[in-house]
């Protein structure tokens, strides 16, 4: 047991601890868009870590290019998909609970985030205007 | 080693059962998508560390296959769950 494998042995341990706490997360949470929140962390992190202690335990350059793509893969894809999920929901938010956010009126075009915020601050600020929202 | 195997093994078994009962009383789609994400990061997680225990880096091939497909599920299902609900 040298130190190597005592450190890789603590990065295994705290990525599995990140899946069990996105675990915890998804079940307990109130809301969908939290619950989405909280289950990215292990794709990222989770993975993060456990490749970092497998990495340390076997060296050889073949596995570790392999967990670089993972990695990578990781890295690429679990924002879009985590983006395309909360969309999603947030579209269908409206009609599920009062408390959630109101779709802009006025946003028939597929927008971003800031976007989003902004025609948000912009309902607030004047009346909505008329409902051309119709989805895509 | 083995005592990390055992520790990990049962951080991710308790993380999967939890997802899954969200799985199962999911009020929306939505929720359902989520846990089932999770659950196939747990999956990608208890590949990696069979990796480490077993010494050789055979099985990370089927990490990257089921990392893709994990991604390809969760878009699709972005895609094509209804919308309506109102």
């Amino acid at each position: 047991m040298t130190t190597i494998d005592i450190i890789a042995s603590v990065a295994l341990i705290l990525g599995a601890l990140m899946s069990l706490l996105a675990g915890i997360a998804v079940l307990r949470f109130p809301d969908t868009m939290s619950r989405i929140h909280a289950a990215t962390k292990p794709q990222v992190l989770g993975i993060i870590l456990l490749m970092l202690g497998v990495g340390l335990r076997i060296g050889s350059p073949g596995v570790i290019g392999m967990l670089v793509l993972i990695v990578i893969l990781q890295f690429v894809t679990a924002p879009v998909s985590a983006h395309l999920t909360v969309r999603v929901a947030f579209r269908n938010a409206k009609g599920d609970d009062e408390r959630a956010m109101e779709e802009p009126a006025h946003s028939a075009s597929d927008d971003g985030p800031a976007q989003m915020a902004q025609a948000l601050v912009e309902e607030n600020a004047n009346k909505p205007g008329g409902s051309t929202n119709d989805g895509r | 080693m083995m005592v990390t195997a055992l520790i990990c093994g049962t951080l991710f078994g308790l993380g999967a059962v939890f997802a899954a009962i969200r799985l199962v009383k999911g009020p929306t789609q939505i929720d359902r998508a989520v846990a089932l994400d999770v659950m196939l990061a747990i999956v990608v997680g208890v590949i990696v560390l069979l990796a480490a225990v077993s010494g050789s880096g055979i099985t990370l091939v089927i990490a990257v296959v089921v990392s893709l497909l994990g991604f390809i599920g969760s878009a699709g299902l972005a895609k094509l769950l209804p919308r309506d609900r109102q």
